[in-house]
């Protein structure tokens, strides 16, 4: 696969995210896929590693349930042969109350030689996230 | 100025960072530059925005007169004609709680049209930076995992 085709996979993968489509997304995953976002901490539904389909669609179910996206706006993306990365500006509420929370996320997919994602890094101001969850849930 | 060259900018200031050599990166900037790490609050030394050169200083500052910086690998360097982004691993350990957290680096720079950086966001595990100073280091399990 291209890095061309690998920019085209997370494209439509952005794409999937934005109407709720998991399956779009767990299509271009790789079995044992290594998926997470850079957090250590609990304090959101979607934190945490997952490994393999499966529990990515924890990762995608969490975000579902405790938040409303109001805002995904892809400012660039970037790639090497087998490698995307891409800067998002994101907003969100809590689910049930909250003010909407805006921040900049930064992505890394890591390709197989089948051109299926491999290993997945997302970074996002988790003060932030963890502070917002928690004042909703106050 | 070509997306390669930007590369090769941001590789010398990663190499100048690791030399502690500031002078080198704030040459890389635009007189203008808008630089910040990716958190709303300011629980860090180095967090907050800063506008031009003067004021990135104390990014750098905040970093090496709180931390101790014990890893700092780049994993990926991307590029598009104007843009660089990169991960990276990164370990630091605090100098006053002594408390260690590893996790990864998501770098995003802008470039102006004569190479110059003129937008730099960084993003960090922020929660587990602040609880690290803080001497409350999570407890959860590290990110980093390959």
């Amino acid at each position: 696969m291209s890095a061309a085709d690998n920019v085209a996979t997370i494209q439509e993968i952005y794409e999937a995210f934005g109407r709720g489509d998991v399956n779009t997304i767990l299509g271009k995953l790789a079995d044992d896929v290594d998926w997470g976002p850079d957090a250590a901490g609990d304090g959101a539904a979607w934190y945490g590693i997952r490994h393999g389909r499966d529990e990515v669609v924890d990762f995608f179910d969490g975000i579902a349930a405790t938040t409303e996206v109001r805002e995904f706006d892809v400012k660039t993306i970037a790639s090497t042969d087998n490698e995307v990365l891409s800067f998002i500006r994101y907003g969100f509420a809590p689910k049930g109350g909250g003010e909407t929370t805006s921040m900049n996320l930064h992505h890394y997919f890591r390709f197989d030689d089948d051109g299926k994602i491999a290993y997945y890094r997302g970074s996002e101001d988790t003060q932030l996230t963890t502070n917002a969850l928690a004042g909703a849930a106050a | 100025m070509t997306a390669e060259s930007n590369v090769a900018t941001i590789e010398r200031i990663y190499k100048a960072f690791g030399e502690g050599d500031v002078d080198t990166i704030l040459a890389a900037c635009s007189d203008d530059v808008d630089w910040a790490t990716d958190a709303a609050s300011t629980d860090a030394p180095w967090w907050g925005n800063r506008h031009g050169k003067d004021e990135v200083v104390g990014f750098f500052i905040g970093i090496g007169e709180s931390t101790d910086v014990t890893e700092f690998e780049v994993v990926s360097i991307a590029s598009t004609e104007n843009e660089v982004l990169a991960f990276l691993r990164y370990s630091f350990t605090s100098r006053q709680s002594g408390e260690s957290a590893r996790m990864h680096l998501h770098h995003y720079f802008r470039f102006d049209h004569e190479g110059k950086l003129e937008y730099v966001r960084s993003s960090e595990d922020t929660q587990l930076v602040a609880a690290t100073l803080a001497g409350q280091p999570a407890r959860s399990t590290s990110a980093v995992t390959s």
